[in-house]
Parts: C-alpha cells; structure tokens; sequence
C-alpha cells in the first residue's frame, strides 16, 4: 500500500496532491422499547483525492480502488479549471513530512467484547428504564462501534497510517403522561473505553427520574437571566460561543472579520481561558494527526481573556502566516478536510459552586445538554434539565430552557469560572459544512453567565 | 444482487438486497473565489436477512466483491436480531407512478465549467450590491441509481437526478454580522439563480438596519424557511415508529382533531420535482401521497415495513435508509421511516394582504437551535436568527438577540390567524406563510 499511494501523489502534476483510503467496520445496536430495532455492521472501504493547483482545489472520493491514477488526474484536471480563475495566491502552511503508524491502544477494547454481552450489558439498562414504573413509557437506546484504518500520504512526502476506534450512545428514558412528553438521557462515548458504558445503572435511573421529573415542571419564563451552567452545558457552550468562530476558514478571507479577531484583542475576563485540544488521549476528540497529516496540539484561543489563537488547517494557517494547529478534519473519506474542534475546553478558575449560586436573586441553573449551534456571532445551548435559582439558592425545576448568546458580549457577562473539571463525550458530535457528525468532545467547569436570553413560553 | 440473494437464501427463509450507485459534482465558492471542484462516486450495498429462528440480521459493504462477506456479517447478527415481524413486499411499483419524471438529463450532464459560470455570475451579482459582501455559493448535479429485491420475488430500480443551490453571504458592519442566504432543491436543476440573488440582496438590504425590541407577545408571520421549524414537532410525532413506541403522544389520537381546521399536512413521495420523490422507498414499498393532518385532524402516521406492522396500518412508503443526522441516502443505515417530501396547504389571503393585515407584528425568516429542544412537548424554541419588525404590514428592520417560543401544537390549533395563498418549494418542504397570534419572544432588558 504505502509505496503505491507514495507513488501516486508524486507524479502528481500538482502543486500539492495527497491521498487518503478509509478501511472501517462500524457495530450498532439499538433498542427502541423492549423491542432490538437494528443490530448491524457496516464495512466500509473507499479513498479520495485532492489537489492543488494555483490556489485551486480538485477532489474526488470513491468506493472503488481501481484505477487511482485516473482519479488523481481528475482530481487534478478539477484544480486546474479553477486555477483559471484564481486572482489570489494559496500557499500551504509548511509542516515536516511525517512518516508514522499509530495503533491505538484501548483501555476495553470494544473489538474484544462479543455482540452478545454488548447486548446483555444494553438490554440491562433497557430494564432499568422498562421496569421504572411511574410515568416513564417506554426507552431508547443507541449504541456504536467503529474500528477505522486510516492510509494518508501527500506529496512533500508524508505517510501516516492511523488506527482510530470510536464509540458512544446514549440510554433515552422516556415520560408519558396526558399527552405530553418529557426525556432523561445518559449519553457515553469514547474513543475506545467500553468502560464508559459499563456499571451505569445509577445513571439510567437518574435519567427516569429526571424525564419523570420534568412532565410535572413548569415551562421556563422567557427573558434575561443570570445563568450557571454545569460542565457539560458550559463544554458545549464554549463550543458553540467561541469554537466555531476561531475556525480559520471563517477568518482568513475576511478582512472585516479579522478586524474584530486580531490577536490580542480582549474578548472576557482574566479569569477566562479556552482552548481546544486533539492531544488528550481517550476522549473522543483525540487525534494525533489530522487529515492533513499535521500533528495535533493544544492550541489556546483565549488567554486571559485576550485572543490568542486560532483552528487552522494547512491553508488558512499559511494565508494568515499563522502556526497550523492540526485542526483539519474530514469526517469520511467522502470529504475534503476542513478547519473543525477536536476536544474544546473552557480552563477551571477558581469559583466555589456555592460562592456562584451567592446573590443572585432570580436566574437558572442549567445543566446537561441537548445540543447547540452557532451562526458566530449569535449562538444557542439547549439544555437537558434546569433549576430556578431564587435568592441564591436552587429550586423548582423547569423545562425547555434553550438559551441564546452574542460572542461579543456573552463571553464578557462570564463572571465566575468554577474550580471544577469534568471531561464530557456524548455518543453526537458537530456538524459543518455537510460532515456531521464529526466525534468532538467538551470540557468545562462550573460557569456563571449574566444576562443570558433564555426563551420560554409565556 | 441476484448472487448475494440466492448466497443469504442458502441459510436463510427470507432476504432483501438494497443496492445504490451514484455519481455527484459540486462546485464552491467561498468569500466571492472558487475554491473547490468536487467529484463523488459512490457504491453501497446492504443485505437484511431472515433466519431460519425468524431472527432479522443487517450488515451493508461499500465493496462490490465482498459478498461473502456481506451474507457471514448479515448472518451473525442475526443470531441476536429481533424476530421479522412483518413480510417483505412482492407488489411491484405502479406504472402510474412511473410516469411521474425522476431522471433529468441536462442535470445528469451538467459541468462544472458550467455551474462555474453561473457562480461567477451570482459573485458579480452580490458585489454589484455590496462588494464588502463575502459571497459564498454552492452547486452540486448528482445521479444515482437504487434497487432492491426480495425473496418474495420483488425487483425494483430507478435513476433519479438531483441538484441543489445555495448561495448567499456575510456582511460585517461594526460588531454585526449578517447572513443572508437561499438554498433550494430538486430532482432537475431548474433554479431562478438570479432571482434567488436578488432575495438575498433584498434580504441584506433590509436587515443591514437593527431596530430597537422589546420583549412581548407578539403577531407573528413565519416565512416557509421558519414554518419548516414550525412543522418539526408535527414531523417527529407522526413518525410511526415514535407512535409505535409509545414515544410520540399521538399513538391513540388518529382521526382527532388536532389542529385548526385550515391546517392539512401531506407527506407526498410521488411530488413533481420534489427531491425526496421516487418509485418505492427502500423497501421497495411503493411512494405515495399520505395525509398526515388533514382540516386539522390527525390521519396517518408515516411507516415503514416494521411500524405498520406494529400499528396494523398499511405501510405508506416512507421506509428510507438516511444517514445518522443526515438525510442522505446510505446503504450503511437499516430502514426507518422518514419524511419523504412534505408538503403543507395555503390558504386563501395574498400574503401580501395577510402582512397588511397584520399591520404591525413581527417577520421570522430564519431560527436557530430549534432541533435542539423536546420537539415531542410541541415546543419550537429558538434564536431569531433573522427575523424584522413589522410596521403597517412592512419589515423595517432587523430584530437581533431574541429568542422565539412557542408551543406549535397549540399555536396551530388556537393562534392561527392565516396560510399565506402562496407556497414556496424549500427541497422536500414545499409550504406557505403561517400568522400565528401571540408568539412570545424574549431580548435583552
């Protein structure tokens, strides 16, 4: 493999050209009720290719392997119509060819566990949710495993192969009652620890508890809060508010928005500090190269509250004359990579969770996550379950709490970081550009918003 | 296919093989340059088998060669599987049907040099405008072509096209971005580009300016773009596998009267152009036309060969193989019901007369972040990503940082004020302008 595919992106009559080829098999089982809905594999083989010709891009993806030549010269055939049309110069960031094999090494290797004790260890949370009693109707459950190999080589005369294991899903317990319908989740994912899914009983019970819980829960009044969100909101809200926006394909041709993003330029607290990191192994955003065969790193961008880096692929780093941070990424052969998260954090302070909860006479507290999006400047968190906060203290539960932001003025209204730390993965991930869903991960502590626009019914 | 049938019938009593093939170009532009030319060619098999205990198994290859393989994987699963509650279907499809068009062949033979040059023409078009604009426009023509048979002696195919747009641009005047884009569509490439171009124009043109808000309650006219978000909790809850669950509450409520009698809801399968139309679905069960709200009651949940069963309906055609997150066809994903094209009547006011009417209220074009939320409580809630003031019956301005909710199952049955008389085909949404009456929206303050 590796001579042929070295071979192929050097006769290249590019300025650039690489090639990547995806083996994978992908496990799932899922459980809607009693009933096992889908129990599956998928095989997968397929590849793609992609040149650069004078500031143009070719890319072809395809199943069959056959015949690369032909596809390399379509590829860069595409590139060179667009070259023709290119008025502006683009030039890769330099990085040192890497040759490497990365084999992964898990700590429960969910290749070893047997479809019929993944489906025991499910159908046991299946009961825990089925025979809840109560108000709770009925369940689901998704699980995934996915071994992938990865062959990458380009023509400055890198080749990495890489070994990926992914896996999540979530356990959903579901309310009934009087026409309406209410939701508790746990969610697991990791980049190849079964263990993430093992002894969880505790967890699906509170997940009853908290769908039971929220059908007798009042709809949150819409308005303007001080909010304290929990780790796992925090996580995706650092995501949503700032993640998207420090993605160097959104700034490395617009010179207004550089404007607004130069480095240095205060965008919170002191206290503040956010940074995405593909470095940490086990979660499902670790990666040690990404699909442009640039290592990956911990890449801060906010320090101290100041801007101070960004998420770059090849391109938008050498544009820019700034550092590739390896945050290139495809989600499949079937995709050119481009500037995406790995695994964005939000750097404890210092706050005690009680000192937040002080002096905030009416606000919310909202944890757990249903997910969020972004239009950059403006952004939104849905969160899994919420408390009224009155007179600095937590009370009733309340639901369908979505909140919304400005990343020009939310990520300043951050008053208080906890001294807190929790790492989420969920069995989800993020979605750009058609690639969804990209495995990502979240980490945060306790954080304190104000002036948070939280919408609800009247 | 006919090997890997008779390979998976040597152990097992029943299967189905589903079989796709397709090619597809896209061409990009980003901040007003072309970026990128892509070529896609793809291959996907999936087997789904019976056992001889009556066990299901799935297993899917994207290599043509790895039939062995694909009957071994199908085969071991199943030995877990769930016992097949239902017969695989032997009805072949209409020839009525058939004569509805899937395959167009300017959009099957389009270049990119050709979708190049309507892009340049659409760059040119937004920086006449603007030139601070940073256009961004994508095309992409794809063929491809579907089957599947069954031991039950069905075959079925089709080649179908399909072809999309979307174009647009941000605009950054101080501390304010502002995008502005539309998207569309379609079996054929039959896309007004210029006049999508200049809806975009009028789009900057009118939200370039922010007013002052305040929150309330207020008339609300949503734009076919936010009725689609409108119509999510009415899309989850009619899937028929969440009502054969238990999971959607409408399980026991066909034939109630759900909603105004003005609202009539079709999943349409067999739509002219639409990009969701085809033949059968992925079963092989014939496309049709179904209600799914009609003058306001309840009729049919949208099925697949599995939840009919479950439900003792007759299944409508809509059990489709999508990507997770996705609505791409995959030969990696079991069947599952799906919307195939939705479609929702108007109603008899020009809109027009319906926003004069309305006077002074609020225009919602574009929402944020409503998928987030439990769409089964019939809570839409969401960012106003663009949306205006409305002062005698016109958009003034832009209202920014406010969040809209609302609980579409009751707004739809006590708030409505009216259905725009025109429709507008979104790709597999074709719908009108809705006027709901108080509609709570929050800001700042």
């Amino acid at each position: 493999m590796k001579d042929m595919l070295k071979d192929l992106v050097a006769k290249a009559k590019a300025d650039y050209a690489e090639i990547r080829i995806e083996d994978s098999l992908l496990t799932q089982i899922s459980y809607k009720g009693r009933a096992l809905e889908n129990i599956s594999e998928s095989a997968e083989f397929g590849g793609c290719v992609r040149a650069l010709v004078r500031g143009g891009w070719g890319f072809v993806s395809f199943n069959r392997l056959d015949d690369l030549e032909k596809k390399m010269q379509q590829a860069v055939e595409q590139a060179t119509l667009i070259s023709h049309h290119v008025t502006h110069s683009t030039k890769l960031a330099p990085v040192k060819a890497v040759e490497d094999a990365v084999h992964v090494e898990p700590k429960h290797d969910p290749r070893k566990v047997s479809l019929k004790e993944k489906k025991q260890i499910l159908e046991g949370y299946n009961d825990i949710v089925l025979s809840h009693g109560g108000s709770i109707s009925t369940s689901a459950i998704n699980y995934f495993d996915k071994f992938s190999r990865l062959f990458f080589a380009n023509s400055e005369g890198a080749y990495i192969e890489q070994e990926k294991l992914d896996l999540g899903g979530s356990v959903v317990a579901f309310a009934n009652q009087g026409g309406e319908t209410q939701m508790g989740r746990f969610y697991f994912g990791s980049a190849g620890d079964f263990g993430v899914l093992v002894g969880k009983d505790e967890k699906v019970r509170n997940a009853c508890r908290t769908a039971a819980d929220l059908l007798k829960a009042q709809t949150v009044k819409g308005g303007e809060y001080t909010v304290i969100a929990d780790p796992a909101l925090a996580g995706v809200f650092a995501h949503e508010a700032f993640g998207h926006l420090s993605e160097g394909d959104n700034v490395y041709e617009d010179k207004n928005l550089q404007k607004l993003m130069q480095l240095g330029e205060t965008f919170g607290s002191n206290a503040l500090n956010i940074y995405d990191t593909g470095t940490d192994t086990g979660c499902r955003g670790y990666l040690k190269y990404d699909d442009e065969g640039v290592p990956t790193e911990k890449t801060y961008l906010i320090r101290d509250g100041k801007l101070v880096g960004r998420l770059h692929s090849r391109e938008t780093a050498g544009v820019m004359g700034e550092k590739p941070t390896g945050n290139a990424r495809a989600i499949s052969y079937r995709f050119a990579p481009i500037c995406r998260m790995r695994n964005t954090c939000i750097q404890p302070g210092k706050a005690a969770f009680e000192d937040m909860l002080k002096g905030i006479k009416l606000g919310v507290y909202a944890k757990d996550s249903y997910g969020g999006q972004t239009s950059h400047e403006m952004f939104t968190f849905s969160a899994g379950e919420a408390h009224m906060i009155r007179d600095g203290k937590i009370a009733e539960l309340v639901k369908n709490v979505t909140l919304t932001g400005n990343v020009f003025q939310t990520l300043r209204h951050i008053d208080m970081i906890g001294s807190d730390f929790t790492l989420e993965d969920s069995g989800g991930g993020c979605g750009k550009g058609g690639q969804v869903p990209l495995p990502v991960s979240h980490g945060s502590p306790h954080i304190r918003i104000s002036k948070v626009i939280v919408g609800g019914l009247k | 296919m006919e090997s890997i049938l008779e390979k998976a019938l040597e152990a097992a009593i029943d299967a189905e093989v589903f079989r796709i093939t397709s090619t597809s170009r896209q061409v990009n532009f980003e901040n007003g340059r072309l970026k990128k030319v892509d070529n896609e060619e793809e291959f996907g098999m999936a087997l789904r088998l019976v056992n001889k205990e009556g066990q299901v198994g799935f297993a899917s290859t994207t290599r043509e060669d790895d039939v062995e393989g694909l009957v071994k994987r199908a085969e071991d699963v199943a030995e877990f599987g769930a016992n097949c509650r239902f017969d695989m279907p032997s009805e072949q499809f209409s020839k009525k049907a058939k004569s509805l068009p899937l395959f167009s062949e300017r959009t099957a033979s389009m270049s990119p040099e050709a979708m190049v040059e309507q892009g340049l023409e659409i760059v040119r078009l937004l920086h006449g405008y603007e030139p601070q604009i940073q256009v961004f426009c994508g095309f992409g023509v794809g063929a491809m072509e579907v089957a599947v048979m069954n031991s039950a002696g069905l075959r079925c195919e089709y080649a179908k096209t399909g072809a999309g747009v979307g174009l647009g641009g941000r605009l950054i005047e101080g501390k304010n971005l502002l995008t502005c884009f539309e998207s569309r569509g379609a079996i054929d490439f039959d896309f007004d580009l210029p006049a999508l171009a200049r809806k975009v124009i009028e789009d900057f043109e009118i939200a370039r300016k922010n007013v002052p808000f305040k929150s309330g309650e207020y008339p609300v006219v949503f734009t076919p773009h936010a009725v689609g978000d409108l119509l999510l909790p009415i899309i989850v809850c009619c899937n028929g596998r969440a009502a054969a669950k238990g999971i959607s509450p409408w399980k026991d409520r066909l034939g109630e009267d759900m909603f105004d009698q003005r609202i009539t809801i079709y999943d349409d399968g067999l739509l002219a152009n639409g990009p969701g139309s085809a033949y059968f679905d992925d079963e092989g069960v014939p496309m049709r036309k179904t209600p799914i709200v009609e003058d306001g009651s309840l009729e049919n949940f949208i099925t697949d060969l599995d939840s009919a069963f479950a439900l003792n309906l007759k299944p409508t055609g809509n059990g489709l193989r999508s990507k997770r997150m996705g609505n791409v066809k995959d030969a990696a994903s079991p069947p599952a019901p799906a919307i195939t094209n939705l479609t929702m009547d108007g109603g008899d006011i020009p809109l027009d007369d319906m926003m004069k009417k309305m006077g002074d209220g609020v225009l919602i074009d574009r929402l944020m972040g409503t998928m987030m939320g439990n769409l089964y409580s019939g809570v839409v809630s969401g960012n106003i990503l663009l949306g205006y003031k409305v002062e005698g019956g016109r958009p003034v301005g832009r209202i920014k940082d406010a969040m809209m909710s609302v609980n579409a199952f009751e707004a739809l049955k006590t708030g409505l004020a009216g259905l725009s008389k025109e429709r507008l085909a979104l790709g597999n949404f074709l719908l009108p302008h809705v006027w709901l009456k108080g509609v709570n929206i929050a800001t700042k303050g």
